[in-house]
């Protein structure tokens, strides 16, 4: 069992320490970096809340898209080779379906949003689907 | 890292009064945008009792431009003949002696350039965002009046009777190899572009290639110029109005497509008013390449910095970036289909 505080509270800590105490004391270029780190910080404290499941998730829409099985102890592993195989089909020379296509385009917006929901809560706020005929 | 303002203020001092002929003081100077590979360097040349308002740019190391300094300074050339606003070239110097780097000089425009300035401005003057909109679009039909045949040779990216479109999807399938991870979210962006390129251009125009809320100079009259031309090239001239009207360039004002203070239609009404040609699925397809363009350039900071090509933390950031304009694409996508 690893030491208190665990890494969420580590997380919580530099970020108070970098909104509080450095941001207030700094300007221009070093402003500008200090604002990007107090970002990320809080990127990966909702990535470490998130926990696997969105990553669970994705493997079932990418396994169930391909046709395939994927449900072993490696996630990231079988979450590479999943990717991989996706762009692969839709690089290829021959065209897919348009029904593939578009449940491909399904499966990842739902993963993009699960990204977006880490790294930029609210981006879907706005649909640019509304700008194109 | 700073450059030396009193160093710079010396050659510039000996280079005006030699190509003038006459004593030349260069003062007040002001490095903007500090730390960028391109230095740009405001100062005042004291002639006399007269005193001219400059721009000291300065080229970055050979490696990182794809053209000299006289291709550049010529397309600006063009650009302001044909009556679009932007600085006007009084030196331009291929030898590296003076600055470490060719430069040019050229004329200091006023307005604001930071995105969220002129964003304040635009919300503190209900006129102006849609003027500023306007104003792009005669200074495009302007820029896109040149023909790619009266373009300097070196901004010729591929033959004038190539397939802009098509060219321009190699470059971009080229970054997609180069990722670090596959992403078949930009993969399915590109396939959709393959599968539906735009009409072949009447003609190859000149292009900016990088008009957007941050290389735009406004004040309260409206426009002053477009800045940056680095990137210029012959093209299709949808390449530059699908760039400008990339979701990133609005700064959170989402619903106005140009740079978050314009609907798209006064852009596009002035640009017809003007003489210019629009096509509505082109400019579609422009904005779909654009965002795929810009996604695929955020995961390449992200990959220079993680290989230590460019340790920067800002680059780091970029990569947990790339989702947003996978989502913007997805979802134009959602009715392209």
């Amino acid at each position: 069992m690893q030491d208190r505080p665990t890494a969420a509270e580590v997380l919580v800590t530099i970020g108070e320490y970098l909104d509080e105490e450095v941001l207030p004391a700094v300007e221009g270029a070093l402003r500008y970096k200090t604002l990007v780190a107090a970002n990320l910080i809080k990127v990966l404290e909702r990535e470490l809340a998130a926990g696997d499941g969105p990553q669970r998730r994705e493997r079932g829409r990418l396994a169930a898209l391909l046709g395939v099985t994927a449900d072993g102890e490696d996630l990231a592993g079988d979450l590479l080779r999943l990717n991989a195989e996706l762009q692969a089909r839709l690089r290829a020379p021959q065209l897919p379906s348009r029904e593939f296509l578009r449940a491909a385009r399904d499966a990842l917006e739902a993963s993009a949003l699960d990204n977006l929901a880490v790294n930029k809560p609210g981006y879907d706020r706005y649909d640019q689907a509304i700008e194109v005929d | 890292m700073a450059r030396d303002l009193p160093a710079l203020a010396a050659s510039l001092d000996r280079y005006l009064t030699e190509r003038w002929n006459r004593p030349v003081r260069a003062v007040d100077l002001v490095e903007t945008s500090v730390g960028a590979r391109r230095g740009n360097i405001l100062f005042d040349a004291v002639d006399g009792n007269r005193r001219h308002e400059l721009v000291l740019t300065i080229y970055p190391p050979a490696g990182a431009v794809i053209f000299g300094v006289e291709a550049e300074t010529e397309a600006l050339r063009l650009a302001e003949a044909a009556g679009a606003p932007v600085a006007h070239v009084f030196e331009v110097c291929a030898d590296s002696g003076w600055f470490g780097e060719p430069f040019f000089i050229s004329s200091r425009i006023p307005g604001d350039s930071l995105p969220r300035s002129i964003l304040r401005r635009v919300a503190q003057d209900p006129t102006l965002g849609a003027r500023v909109g306007a104003q792009l679009g005669t200074a495009f039909a302007a820029i896109h009046a040149v023909d790619g045949a009266d373009a300097p040779q070196d901004l010729r990216r591929w033959p004038l009777d190539a397939s802009p479109s098509a060219a321009s999807l190699v470059l971009l399938e080229e970054q997609l190899d180069e990722m670090l991870q596959p992403a078949p979210g930009l993969a399915l962006g590109l396939r959709w572009l393959r599968d539906n390129q735009p009409d072949l251009p009447a003609r190859q125009r000149l292009v900016h290639g990088d008009v957007r809320n941050g290389n735009i100079l406004v004040d309260g009259t409206g426009l002053t110029a477009i800045l940056d031309w680095e990137g210029c090239h012959t093209g299709d001239p949808h390449e530059d109005l699908g760039w400008l009207c990339v979701r990133t360039w609005r700064f959170g004002g989402d619903a106005l497509e140009v740079g978050g203070f314009s609907a798209r239609e006064p852009m596009i009404e002035a640009y017809q008013a003007a003489g210019a040609h629009f096509d509505p699925h082109a400019y579609a397809w422009w904005k779909v390449f654009g965002t795929l363009r810009w996604g695929l350039g955020l995961a390449k900071q992200a990959r220079q910095h993680l290989d230590g090509t460019y340790r920067y933390i800002a680059m780091a950031g970029s990569g947990r970036r790339v989702c947003e304009l996978e989502y913007d694409l997805l979802r134009m996508l959602s009715k392209l289909l």
